[in-house]
């Protein structure tokens, strides 16, 4: 193995680790526009032009808050936790494609950190281990608001795993194959949301579910649990869980991106392979906007029926898809 | 899979088809008696297809399953005895409360994994088939929801995942070694020289997957559960667990440790000789010590199955048609006994402390009459089919020149006589004056019931008397399996 | 000589994770040391060129399953295990009997005649998910269709052993609760059976 595949590999992990944490800390600013302008108001405006510098202002405010241990609590766990949460989100969108290639220096580095064959699979993997974060971060508090937080997510999450994973098989099974980088390319021509609009769908809200984004967000329903898994958090440890969330969103859109609307695909991205990372970004920002719009318009719906909604509608019509797309891709003698 | 393969299966198929069409019509229209009908329709649907696929037989169904005469026969035996237990289940869930039609799914399922299991020729059908048989059997187990259903269900289902665990770990051992997991390749790869196969690997992957096999067959180191279980689970579920699981199970041990030769194993087939006669021992002399009926008569199928691996040892033609012979007799006797059971039980509890048989013949002569029969056929009194089938056990173990082995298996069985003819006592002693009649004893049995048991009686006598045609069948049938 | 490292590393992590599971007196660290396991297994089978089995073992048995496993830990509080079991001859007869299974696994490696030749070498595409799901869907169509009427017994066995039966069990489930409600809380300890359903 040559050295300077080590180094770029290496380099491109950190790009995608620095655009991740970057990414984190201006989706939460567009999301505070967005809610304002969405309720008629300015929203953060003071912090720099335009408040663009007020994500950096809220990072050395919590840097300098107090980190408070509950007495009782676990502590090893409760340290951990956090991180638990927060290392599944950042490396979830290793194996996504940013773009085709690009020549650097007399080198020709592809525009991804992995296309494996079982990209699908590791997406898959690292959400079901990313539950155990908010589950033991809830649990470990010792506190029943938290630990009841923490037990909501982990059943909404497993509950809504299901339909995620069986939406994601329509595309393979047209695609033919679990790789991103095949995918996109199989997208080349029509994305993939014209022919499987029910996956997109429950993909949609089946990762709204998993991200516990509104109006999903039962685990850290205020009125009836103040603030979920995260009661007993603060600092640096709650940021995490913060940065977790946010990373997530971004994580999510960017597979939905790639798997539904064609991902780094777009206009002339052939000639200028550059603009692949740029298309890939625009999708991202629109789906970032259509999870934020979702918050700003609907209620939360109630624990009950959230789970009725995820395993008596969500999950059969993901089968039904999966099992339509299979009898048409058949018919068709694909 | 081609369509003769398919052709083949075909009773497996209908098995499982059967369940699916159970299934929905669990859920399209709840009722008891059209879940029976649909359950005895596949049941004897499968039964039919046997002797047609068996034209094609021996046919090689992917790596995995075998068709050929033997599992034919031990095919049938299972769904045969799956039918009984289906009558005695509905005259048995007729007293109970509560949901009673998902229990004919779980026993269709169950016969389908056993037939999975007499046709297993690879370590993954043999798993396949052995899970889906326990997993039905945890739930028929504790299906009841009672105290001591659910204590036999949990035992069950901690125990028989250890010995999935270790019987896997076996499986893995032996393929570690042999690069091989179908049935047919072991003697080969084993025998061939320049390999280097480790013999130690080999030994232990197989003892492992004794201890597997022998806990479901609930032989003596292995056996701690068969008491409990046995008592704790509804009459009909406990006649499954002890005819149709162990038959099935035993069917495969045999036809393994044919192919893979027991004899070239010294220190196996002295684990074996060890587990024989402890099992004869300790099932007859722990016994004599129970006085709840099921627990005894866990105690007898745990020396049953001991006598069995006398014939298993002797291990030459004559031996698998003993044991074939032995498992038909065992297999009527078992289920006669546990159908009488079955008729008497109430739905607050089955029949089975000894005041709920004292004086039976002078108010019911006709069940005490036909228990007194399993009871004698089971201690291998002559006229019974158990008589017959003991018979057979021991001349194959003569024939072997077994002599340890069949003084242990005579001895012993005098030994269980007692027990025996104590419960057969109880049911012909007077009443004492002026005692009150225990609620298990206001028998009305569903006529299902006493029809099936009618035919176990007449079944019994037969293969007592003229054991003839059936034995022409077995030889006919059940040697020269590879 | 790193593939040695790499299996050398995740090995000792595997069997240190195993052991710190067994001696674990918390239930949820063992819980947790059981998903480190899980994950370093995954690992290794990586290393063997099968990415499809690591990925599906990290999905299925250190995600589904041992999220269920907290789960369940968590909702019934059975974090803490009693102080000591009494077993007093079964642990070191155990301890005993590993032992011998150790020197014999241990003399079998270490005295084998040849190394395991009998295994042929798989091909190096052998473990796409393609190579997977035509061997599932052709070979070992029995097998699958098999473990699917596994899943169907599985999945109606929980549903009828957990379903919900009206009337007498709810009635003997309410007053158990009561009962465990009032043994931990004294001052609300119920006295008589009215009180007993009064605190219902």
């Amino acid at each position: 193995m040559e050295p300077a595949l080590i180094w770029e590999w290496i380099i491109k992990s950190g790009l995608i680790l620095g655009m991740m944490t970057a990414g984190f800390a201006y989706t939460t600013l567009y999301e505070r526009k967005v809610l304002a302008r969405m309720q008629v108001r300015v929203g953060p405006n003071r912090a720099g032009p335009f408040g663009l510098l007020q994500p950096v202002a809220d990072a050395v405010k919590l840097i300098f808050k107090e980190e408070l241990i509950p007495t009782n609590a676990d502590k090893v766990i409760f340290i951990l936790a956090p991180i638990i949460t927060a290392i599944p989100a950042l490396i979830i969108t290793g194996v996504v494609p940013w773009g085709t290639a690009i020549t650097l220096f007399g080198r020709v580095i592809p525009l991804h950190l992995a296309d494996v064959n079982v990209a699908i699979l590791y997406i898959l993997s690292v959400t079901s281990i990313s539950v155990y974060g908010i589950t033991l971060a809830g649990w470990s508090s010792n506190n029943k608001y938290a630990t009841l937080g923490g037990l909501r997510s982990t059943a909404q999450m497993i509950s809504y795993e299901l339909a995620l994973g069986l939406s994601f098989v329509g595309p393979i099974l047209i695609a033919g194959s679990m790789s991103l980088g095949d995918i996109v390319n199989a997208q080349r021509w029509v994305p993939f949301i014209v022919y499987q609009p029910i996956a997109a769908l429950t993909f949609t809200l089946a990762t709204i579910a998993e991200v516990n984004r509104a109006p999903f967000d039962m685990p850290e329903a205020e009125q009836e649990l103040t603030a979920g898994y995260h009661t007993e958090y603060s600092g640096m440890k709650f940021a995490l869980f913060f940065m977790a969330e946010y990373i997530k969103m971004i994580g999510v859109s960017m597979i939905g991106a790639t798997v539904f609307l064609g991902g780094y695909l777009g206009p002339f991205v052939d000639q200028f392979p550059l603009l692949g990372p740029v298309y890939l970004t625009i999708k991202v920002a629109a789906l970032l906007f259509i999870m934020i719009w979702l918050r700003a318009t609907l209620p939360r719906i109630r624990y009950d029926r959230l789970m009725a909604f995820g395993w008596k509608i969500l999950f059969p019509l993901a089968l039904l898809n999966v099992i339509l797309t299979a009898v048409v891709l058949v018919l068709r003698g694909g | 899979m081609t369509a003769a393969d398919v052709y083949a299966i075909l009773p497996l198929i209908v098995l499982g088809g059967a369940s699916v069409v159970v299934l929905l019509g669990i859920a399209v229209h709840r009722s008891h008696s059209l879940t029976l009908i649909l359950t005895l329709t596949g049941l004897v649907a499968a039964f039919l297809l046997l002797p047609l696929v068996s034209i094609e037989a021996p046919r090689q169904v992917t790596p995995l399953l075998v068709i050929d005469s033997y599992s034919i026969f031990f095919s049938g035996l299972i769904i045969a005895a799956s039918f009984i237990i289906t009558v005695l289940s509905y005259s048995y869930l007729s007293q109970q409360r509560g949901h009673r039609e998902e229990f004919y799914l779980f026993l269709l399922l169950a016969t389908l994994g056993s037939v999975v299991l007499v046709a297993s020729t690879h370590f993954a059908s043999f798993f396949l088939g052995l899970e889906v048989l326990s997993v039905s059997l945890y739930t028929l187990i504790a299906y009841s929801r009672k105290e001591y259903g659910i204590e036999a269900g949990v035992k069950y289902l901690i125990l028989a995942g250890l010995s999935s665990a270790f019987l896997l770990f076996g499986m893995a051992l032996v393929y570690s070694e042999l690069g091989t997991m179908k049935l047919a390749q072991i003697p080969t790869s084993l025998s061939n020289p320049s390999s280097g196969v480790s013999q130690v690997f080999v030994l232990g992957g197989l003892a492992l997957i004794v201890v597997g096999i022998g806990f479901k067959l609930a032989l003596v180191p292995f056996h701690l559960w068969t008491p409990d279980v046995y008592q704790g689970a509804p009459a009909p579920v406990t006649a499954f667990v002890a005819t149709i699981s162990k038959g099935a199970m035993f069917a495969l041990l045999l036809r393994y440790f044919t192919v893979v030769n027991i004899h070239n194993y010294p220190s196996l087939y002295l684990a074996f000789v060890v587990i024989a006669i402890a099992s004869m021992f300790i099932g007859n002399l722990l016994g004599l010590l129970q006085t709840k009926l099921k627990r005894l008569l866990a105690y007898s199928s745990i020396s049953h199955l001991g006598y069995l691996l006398v014939a298993f040892l002797a291990s030459g033609p004559l031996a698998a048609v003993a044991v074939a012979f032995y498992l038909v007799t065992y297999f009527v006797t078992t289920l006669g006994a546990f159908g009488l059971i079955t008729i008497m039980s109430n739905s607050d509890r089955d029949a089975e402390d000894p005041e709920d048989y004292r004086g039976l013949f002078w108010r019911k002569p006709w069940i005490a009459g036909s228990f007194t029969a399993m009871l004698l056929s089971l201690a291998g009194v002559p006229l019974t089919a158990g008589f017959v089938g003991k018979f057979y056990l021991v001349t194959a173990g003569i024939g072997s020149a077994l002599w340890l082995l069949v003084i242990v298996l005579v001895v012993t069985s005098g030994i269980g006589l007692y027990y025996y003819l104590r419960v057969v006592v109880a049911m012909f002693a007077s009443l004492p004056k002026g005692s009150t009649i225990a609620p298990a004893m206001r028998i009305s049995p569903h006529f299902t019931g006493a029809l099936a048991v009618t035919i176990l009686v007449l079944l019994l006598f037969w293969l007592g008397i003229y054991p003839t045609p059936i034995l022409r069948l077995i030889e006919s049938m059940v040697t020269g399996f590879s | 000589m790193s593939a040695l490292i790499f299996f050398f590393t995740f090995a000792l992590i595997a069997v240190g994770a195993a052991v710190g599971m067994l001696f674990s007196r918390n239930a949820i660290y063992a819980a947790l040391l059981l998903i480190v396991n899980f994950a370093s297994v995954a690992f290794l089978y990586l290393s063997l060129g099968a990415p499809f089995i690591a990925l599906a073992q990290v999905t299925v048995y250190a995600g589904a399953i041992m999220v269920l496993f907290l789960f369940v830990i968590m909702l019934l509080g059975a974090e803490r295990l009693p102080p000591s079991q009494e077993l007093p001859w079964q642990r070191p007869l155990g301890i005993v009997l590993a032992f011998l299974l150790l020197i014999e696994a241990v003399y079998g490696i270490v005295f084998r005649v040849n190394s395991a030749a009998t295994l042929s070498l798989p091909v190096v595409e052998f473990a796409t998910p393609a190579e997977i799901g035509s061997a599932l869907f052709s070979t070992y169509l029995l097998p699958f269709e098999i473990t699917s009427v596994l899943l169907l017994v599985a999945v109606v066995g929980a549903i009828v052993l957990t379903r919900a039966e009206g009337g007498a069990r709810r009635r003997a489930l309410v007053s158990q609760i009561t009962q465990a409600v009032a043994t931990e809380v004294p001052e609300h300890k119920a006295e008589t059976p009215e009180e007993e359903k009064e605190l219902v």
